[in-house]
C-alpha cells in the first residue's frame, strides 16, 4: 500500500502552517515530524545532561538513548551497533576513513564521475600521502560501466572504492553489489556514500557488500548534526585513531594513552545526545512509513515531475535513465540561470528548490553544463506539488523568454 | 520608501556570483525600478516583468519583484559596489 502524503504531512510543523512551502529540496534537507522535534527538546527539558560520565540517573538515561539510537541505526541499515560509529555527518564519516585509513604510499582510490565534493575532496587531499585517486568515467548515459571498472581494478593497485550509492545530482542508484564484488575481488575495500540512499530507499548494508557505508541523519527526517559511519567489524578495526580526546580512551598517563575499541575509538568529546534522541524517533518514524513504501512514493513523484518538464519549452532534464533513478529530478535550462528560476519558484509559488552545481561542481565542469535546477522530493510530498512545479517551470520560463 | 535592510551579500555556491535578500519581502515595481536604474546609468537588459535585468559596469544584476537582488560576478568587491550603485539609483543610500 503506497504512502498516505497528505496524513503524513500533518505530522510536520512546517507543513502544517497555512503558508507552508512546496518544499522540494529533500536531497539537501529533510523536514522533521513533531516525534523528532518533541524527542530533541525533550532532552533539553528532561535530561540535559552528559552521558557515560557520571553515575547520577539521568545521565544513565543519557547513554542509554545514544545506545539505542545506534542500535536502531544499525539495524535500519543493516549494520552492526559495534562498528556503527556516530559523526556529524555523512561527510566526517568520510573523512575518518580517508584519515584513518592505513594508507601505503602508492594507494590508489577509485572514484565515480560523479560524487559529491564530500566523496571527491577527501581523496584527493590524499596526495599530500602518496596515495592517488582516480575516477572511473560512467557511460555516455549516466549508468556505472562496471566492465570499466572491473578493468582498472584488475591492475590490482586499488585500495579502495569509494562511491556515491545513490547520486545527489539526479538519484541515479549504483550496483553496489556488483561494485564490491568487483572492489573485493580486487583486494580493495568498498565505501558507499549513503546520504542519499539511506533516506529514499530500503538499505542493507551488509547485504550490499560494504565494507564503509556512511549516512547523515539530516536527510533521514533526523535533526542536524548527526551522521555515522557503518562498518564491518573488520574494516573498522583497520581504521586508525582519527580525533582523540574524551572519550576515546581506557586510560592516560602523562606519557601515553590506552585507546578504546569501536565505537569509542572515533567518538572523541562530548556527543550530540539532543540529536541521537532525535534520530531514534526519526528512525522510529521511518520504520513504521516502511522504506519501500518511502522509495516507491519518491520514484513516483520524480516520474511524474520528469515527464511533465520534458514538455516544458527550454529546459532539458540532466541524469541518468529515470528508471535508475530516484526521488531527484534535475533539470538545465537553456537561456535563464538556474537561480533566476529558483528564485522566482519562490517568489511566485512558495516553490523550495536547489539551483546552483549542488556540490558536484565536478561533474557539471566535465559536461559543460552551466548548473542546474533540482528538485527533490520526500515523503510528505504529493502528486499535486509535482504538478504545481512543472507549471510554475513552464510558466516563469515562458514569461522570460517573452523578454529576450 | 524607507531603505530596506538587505541581508549580507550570500555566495551562490556556482558560478552565478552573490545573492542579497531583504529582511523584509518587498513589492517593487520592476517598471518604475527600471526608469530608476536607467536614469542612474545602469543599462536595461531585459524585463520579464516578474524580473528585471540591468548591467553596472560589467556585472550582471537581477533585480526581483521581491526584492531579491542577483550579481553575476565572482568577485565580491564588484558585487558591493553594484549594490551601493542599486542602493543611490534607489534612493536607498
Amino acid at each position: 500500500m503506497g504512502l498516505n502524503a497528505e496524513a503524513i504531512r500533518k505530522d510536520f510543523p512546517l507543513l502544517s502552517k497555512p503558508d507552508a512551502p512546496v518544499y522540494l529540496d529533500n536531497a539537501c534537507m529533510t523536514l522533521k515530524p513533531r516525534s523528532v522535534i518533541e524527542a530533541v527538546t525533550r532532552y533539553y527539558e528532561e535530561t540535559p545532561f552528559c552521558a557515560g560520565r557520571a553515575v547520577y540517573e539521568g545521565s544513565l538515561r543519557v547513554e542509554e538513548q545514544m545506545e539505542a539510537a545506534r542500535r536502531a541505526l544499525a539495524s535500519f541499515l543493516g549494520g552492526r551497533p559495534e562498528s556503527t560509529v556516530f559523526t556529524k555527518n555523512a561527510t566526517e564519516a568520510i573523512n575518518l576513513v580517508a584519515h584513518a585509513h592505513p594508507w601505503k604510499r602508492g594507494d590508489v582510490v577509485l572514484t565515480t564521475d560523479r560524487e559529491h565534493n564530500s566523496n571527491l575532496v577527501p581523496w584527493q587531499m590524499l596526495s599530500s600521502r602518496g596515495v592517488r585517486h582516480e575516477v572511473v568515467p560512467s557511460r555516455g548515459d549516466g549508468t556505472l560501466d562496471l566492465s570499466a571498472w572491473r578493468d582498472r581494478l584488475a591492475r590490482g593497485d586499488v585500495a579502495l572504492v569509494a562511491a556515491v550509492h545513490v547520486s545527489n545530482l539526479d538519484g541515479h542508484e549504483v550496483p553496489a553489489r556488483e561494485l564490491a564484488a568487483l572492489a573485493h575481488e580486487a583486494g580493495a575495500r568498498l565505501l558507499l556514500d549513503g546520504a542519499q540512499a539511506a533516506a529514499h530507499g530500503p538499505v542493507d548494508v551488509a547485504r550490499l557488500g560494504a565494507d564503509y557505508y556512511a549516512v547523515s541523519l539530516h536527510k533521514m527526517l533526523g535533526p542536524t548534526g548527526v551522521g555515522a559511519l557503518l562498518a564491518t567489524p573488520d574494516a573498522v578495526a583497520a581504521l586508525g585513531p582519527f580525533m582523540t580526546g574524551g572519550d576515546t580512551v581506557a586510560r592516560t598517563t602523562y606519557e601515553d594513552a590506552v585507546l578504546l575499541d569501536a565505537p569509542a575509538k572515533f567518538e572523541a568529546g562530548l556527543q550530540n545526545y539532543a540529536g541521537f534522541a532525535g534520530s531514534l524517533a526519526a528512525i522510529e518514524y521511518l520504520r513504521r512509513l516502511g522504506m519501500e513504501e518511502v522509495r516507491a512514493h519518491g520514484k513516483a513523484l520524480m516520474q511524474r515531475a520528469a515527464k511533465g518538464l520534458e514538455g516544458v519549452a527550454g529546459l532539458r532534464l540532466v541524469g541518468a535513465p529515470l528508471a535508475t533513478r530516484g526521488a531527484i529530478v534535475p533539470f538545465a535550462l537553456e537561456d535563464a540561470d538556474p537561480h533566476t528560476l529558483a528564485i522566482l519558484l519562490e517568489d511566485k509559488h512558495r516553490i523550495l528548490v536547489r539551483s546552483g552545481d549542488h556540490c558536484l561542481h565536478s561533474w557539471f565542469n566535465a559536461h559543460d553544463v552551466p548548473g542546474a535546477v533540482r528538485a527533490s522530493f520526500g515523503p510528505y510530498n504529493t502528486t499535486v506539488e509535482a504538478d504545481l512545479l512543472v507549471e510554475a517551470t513552464r510558466g516563469i520560463l515562458e514569461r522570460l523568454a517573452s523578454a529576450r | 520608501m524607507a531603505a530596506p535592510d538587505y541581508s549580507v551579500l550570500e555566495l551562490c555556491k556556482n558560478r552565478a556570483g552573490y545573492e542579497a535578500v531583504p529582511r523584509l519581502r518587498l513589492k517593487l515595481k520592476l517598471a518604475d525600478v527600471e526608469r530608476d536604474l536607467q536614469d542612474a546609468g545602469f543599462e536595461p537588459l531585459a524585463n520579464a516583468g516578474i524580473v528585471l535585468v540591468v548591467r553596472w559596469e560589467d556585472v550582471e544584476l537581477s533585480v526581483f519583484e521581491s526584492g531579491k537582488l542577483l550579481f553575476k560576478t565572482r568577485e565580491m568587491d564588484k558585487a558591493r559596489v553594484a549594490m551601493a550603485a542599486f542602493k543611490g539609483a534607489m534612493g536607498w543610500a
